[in-house]
């Protein structure tokens, strides 16, 4: 299931829809039947409404946060980090680890094959193993938080943290996106409304692809209203 | 070959002692690890900074002096 989001242009509070062109003016002859001027929701509101918290995956105009590089006048509209759901197979594998010593230690004393190890060392292993899962699951939810997606009103940035030691991070201004779409693939990716947000820029700039984020479609959409603001600046400068 | 040439084969064919240096070894990278892990969240808290990331250099503050609690235990009850 792919999306191309219309370049439509949300004002940034609620506002009344404007008539359409084809429509007469309130001047001219009137119909009786003119539906009724109707109020949508503007994308910040959107926005806000599916923001979460400090642990949030999702965090529109999120307050106390920022990032190196970041200007002094530039403000944070979105960051964006992959949907919970997609951090279940660690924990999964997590609970997994802590529950094995007790389904192993059960079968060796069901079957009478618990090896004469002394208490010492079995004590020692256990805190080892422990630990070692509490590491385990402490660096997946490290990558987890700190691999985001940023959208400021001035550029996109994405950080990647690929291993203790090595990150990439690439930023691209606003006015060089060309192109956005948002794809949503899977079950999982419908029902918990996650997916990916292609980012397709002009020249040395790099492309941009946020897998797996929260609300694709909605990411998709403000993107497409801050390159319209930009373009809007820019003829405005002309 | 005297019985003290002996003894000190027999020991080094001791499975324990094996043991306990392959532990010892084992839980010296793991605390090691656990440096490395408090610089990386230094390193990340440096490159986004939000509310949490005190939380998390704490937390990981606090398991690194586990695993050298870990790494204490080992050397006593091994």
């Amino acid at each position: 299931m792919a999306g191309r989001i219309s370049l439509n242009t949300n004002p940034k509070t609620e506002t009344e829809i404007p008539p359409a062109k084809n429509q007469p003016s309130k001047t001219g002859p009137a119909k009786p039947d003119l539906a009724p001027v109707a109020s949508v929701p503007s994308v910040d509101t959107e926005l806000r409404d599916v923001s979460g918290g400090k642990l949030t995956a999702f965090a529109a105009f999120p307050v106390g946060v920022s990032f190196s590089g970041e200007e002094d006048k530039e403000k944070v509209v979105l960051l964006l980090r992959q949907h919970p759901i997609t951090n279940l197979p660690w924990i999964l594998a997590s609970i997994a680890f802590l529950l094995l010593p007790f389904f192993l230690f059960s079968a060796l004393l069901l079957t009478g094959t618990v090896p004469p190890l002394p208490t010492g060392f079995k004590m020692a292993f256990i805190l080892f193993w422990y630990l070692g899962t509490v590491t385990y699951a402490f660096l997946n939810f490290l990558y987890w938080y700190f691999n985001v997606y940023i959208v400021t009103d001035e550029r996109v940035v994405d950080t990647d943290w690929y291993s203790v030691i090595y990150r990439k991070v690439s930023s691209a201004l606003i006015t060089k996106i060309q192109d956005i779409s948002s794809t949503q693939s899977g079950v999982f990716a419908g029902i918990f409304d996650y997916g990916d947000v292609n980012i397709e820029t002009a020249g040395e700039e790099p492309n941009f692809d946020f897998s797996r984020v929260a609300h694709p479609q909605l990411v998709a959409k403000k993107l497409e209203e801050m390159m319209q603001d930009e373009g809007h600046k820019g003829e405005d400068s002309l | 070959m005297t019985p003290d040439a002996l003894n000190l084969i027999s020991g080094l064919f001791n499975v324990w002692l094996w043991v306990k240096l392959f532990s010892l070894v084992l839980v010296l990278f793991y605390f090691v690890l656990s440096l490395v892990i408090v610089r990386q969240v230094d390193l990340m808290g440096q490159i986004l900074k939000t509310e949490v990331v005190p939380a998390l250099r704490t937390a990981s503050l606090l398991h690194a002096a586990a695993v050298g609690i870990l790494f204490i235990l080992v050397v006593i009850l091994i």
